[in-house]
């Protein structure tokens, strides 16, 4: 499963103190986790503030985790009881306001006001994209399907190489380079 | 040329670290911001490849940071001093504790049968499967005994699958039931064998 195995390593690394683990766990998981905040909590300052107090409950609750589940399903608790505490305490309807997510023009707008509504703690940045989409359309054939299997349809090192007919080793290494391109085009935004 | 840390770095983003690069690499991590910025930017193509809105502030992994550091330094402590290896062997431990208080407080132990057995060993003969013989040539002894032991069964089991002979057993003496209030009636008479045989072997 993936996600998994790695943050499993982590896990373990954090119960044994090592904060920096559990670095490497909110670096790759704040997205997600102000993303699923934002459901509930439209305020965008809120919304960081209730994520960082759940990444907090969830480290001081790490020795409780015992591992049944993905460590991100159990983050993923955790924040959302976090929010919706949040909620009640503030005496607050779960959202502001009503969306059809169904409808493309409101989904576009839901979306839209996801990213404008975001001060400097949360930003989509247009340039940001534009920049990845740029890179991914100059990358070679090779690198830019490995990539996309492993990004966008979640495959895994083996299933890639299959479909790609090629070592995992090869697999390894044109979804390095392909990140390594696009995160020359990244870099300078930023940092 | 990027160095075996950068590719190791992508295999870390895509969880297909084996464990021996992982701990090196968790180590470096540790201490090596730029490598740790680098890991930071493979999560974010990520989320922009699949459309996810970004959170693009910093600061917020860096009040997280601070806000872990505040933390108790040290191995986290287990709930309860328990390692989570030892509690399934705990809760076994308590409900095998409590199965055994459950049979013990079960078993008659003042009360001990007229044949002398412990009336435990008896239910343990006689248990589910037990079948009181057709014919009278049991030894003597041995009618008291199973009697003892439909009495007990009578006591515990719901009155809808009490026996005949039980019932017949722990009723009064009347004018024309065999034997006394104390002493129970005649095996042969109270009951047909295959009815106390249809009751236990349920």
């Amino acid at each position: 499963m993936p996600g998994k195995t790695t943050d499993r390593e982590l896990v373990g690394r954090v119960k044994k103190g090592d904060k920096g683990a559990f670095d490497l766990l909110v670096l790759k998981y704040q997205h997600k986790i102000v993303k699923l905040v934002m459901r509930y909590v439209k305020d965008p300052s809120e919304a960081m503030d209730v994520a960082q107090e759940a990444f907090l409950k969830a480290y001081r609750a790490m020795a409780t985790f015992r591992g049944d589940s993905a460590f991100y399903t159990w983050l993923y608790r955790i924040a959302i009881n976090t929010a919706k505490n949040h909620l009640v305490a503030a005496k607050r309807r779960p959202v502001d306001f009503e969306l059809d997510l169904q409808d493309p023009d409101q989904y576009e707008l839901s979306n839209r006001l996801r990213d404008i509504d975001t001060p400097e703690g949360l930003l989509l940045s247009n340039e940001i994209r534009e920049a990845v989409e740029d890179a991914i359309r100059g990358l070679p054939e090779d690198l830019r399907t490995a990539i996309l299997l492993r990004e966008i349809e979640g495959m895994s090192y083996e299933e890639i190489a299959e479909a790609m007919t090629c070592p995992v080793g090869t697999v390894r290494s044109r979804i390095f380079r392909a990140r390594e391109a696009i995160d020359k085009r990244l870099q300078p935004l930023v940092n | 040329m990027a160095s075996p840390l950068d590719f190791q770095i992508s295999a870390l983003i895509d969880d297909e670290l084996d464990s021996t690069e992982f701990e090196l690499l968790a180590e470096r991590l540790a201490r090596d911001l730029p490598l740790r910025a680098q890991y930071s930017r493979f999560a974010i193509i990520g989320e922009v490849l699949r459309g996810a809105p970004l959170l693009l502030d910093s600061g917020f992994a860096e009040r997280v940071r601070a806000g872990v550091a505040s933390e108790p330094s040290g191995p986290l402590p287990t709930i309860g001093g328990l390692q989570s290896y030892l509690r399934p062997v705990l809760g076994m431990a308590i409900a095998a504790s409590v199965a055994l208080v459950a049979l013990f407080s079960l078993m008659p132990g003042s009360q001990m049968p007229i044949s002398g057995e412990a009336p435990g060993m008896a239910m343990q003969q006689g248990g589910p499967t037990y079948t009181v013989p057709a014919t009278s040539t049991v030894s003597s002894g041995e009618p008291e005994r199973l009697e003892y032991y439909f009495l007990r069964h009578g006591e515990y089991a719901p009155m809808a699958r009490k026996s005949t002979y039980s019932r017949v057993i722990a009723e009064p003496p009347e004018a024309d039931t065999p034997g006394s209030a104390e002493g129970p009636g005649d095996l042969d008479t109270a009951a047909p064998a295959d009815d106390a045989e249809g009751e236990t072997g349920q």
